[in-house]
């Protein structure tokens, strides 16, 4: 299992109790194409998206076009869903952001392409185990193992460089 | 032979930084289950909370156990003190956690 992406850097034992085999922080990402580093961009526009690249459609808000979804489809890129905004938001804040990340996934399901459910930990308090994250997928309306794929073979396929 | 109606179970390892009750708990889940998935979803639920050799372990219904591990999993804040409900493990008994 992989948390892909974390906002700190915890200590990898603690990483391994938790059941995960890797874990990729702010410093393995690049907002810039980089020979070493995964791309990360944070854009709703379609004519953004990279080759390979991790998507993480914020602007302001968490939402995203079936444009986007194709276009991600196309170039092979992922798309990242994060748990930690939860935590910051308010009641109605919180149910349209589960809204717009299961219209995602439903979008992502539809077109094939990839999708990572990842913690986006800013703290040690943050970070949860890979059970939580499954079942934050299966709350989103994916299967058990579609859940697994987005903690386990989708990052594998995207933390190579392509 | 009639399908029996027992209801099964599932009962969570949550590994937690908090120390409370069984009965503080219990509130803690319930209410923030409600703010998730409301009265008719509690109504499903079926939970329990205990404390075995100081290890917490929360109980529910089998149908409604990722909904359950979801819930755990957003709360980070009690009276303003962070804390963190981990699930470690997922069983249908009780005692295999201490095998």
């Amino acid at each position: 299992m992989f948390d892909f992406h974390l906002l700190f850097d915890p200590k990898k034992e603690t990483m391994v109790n938790l059941g995960f085999e890797n874990y990729f922080t702010d410093k393995n990402f690049s907002f810039k194409p980089s020979k070493d580093k995964i791309i990360l961009i944070e854009t709703i526009n379609e004519n953004d998206v990279q080759k390979g690249a991790i998507i993480y459609p914020y602007n302001g808000k968490f939402i995203c076009s079936s444009n986007l979804i194709r276009s991600v489809a196309e170039k092979k890129a992922a798309i990242e869903i994060p748990l930690s905004p939860i935590f910051d938001m308010g009641q109605f804040e919180k149910a349209s952001f589960l809204a717009s990340a299961r219209k995602i996934l439903k979008l992502c399901v539809k077109y094939s392409a990839h999708y990572i459910i990842t913690s986006r930990a800013r703290n040690e308090f943050e970070l949860k185990s890979p059970i939580d994250l499954i079942s934050f997928g299966v709350s989103l309306g994916l299967s058990y193992d579609q859940a697994k794929m987005a903690l386990l073979e989708f990052p594998k396929m995207h933390s190579v460089k392509q | 032979m009639k399908k029996t109606l027992k209801p099964k179970t599932r009962h969570l390892l949550i590994e937690t930084n908090s120390k409370f009750t069984e009965k503080e708990y219990f509130d803690i889940i319930r209410n923030q289950y409600i703010q998730f998935y409301g009265i008719m979803g509690l109504s499903h639920l079926n939970l329990k909370t205990s404390l075995t050799n100081k290890k917490l372990i929360v109980s529910c219904n089998h149908t409604e156990k990722e909904k359950l591990i979801f819930t755990l999993a957003t709360i980070n804040k009690i009276n303003n003190a962070p804390v963190y409900f981990r699930t470690k493990k997922v069983s249908g008994t009780i005692n295999s956690f201490f095998d």
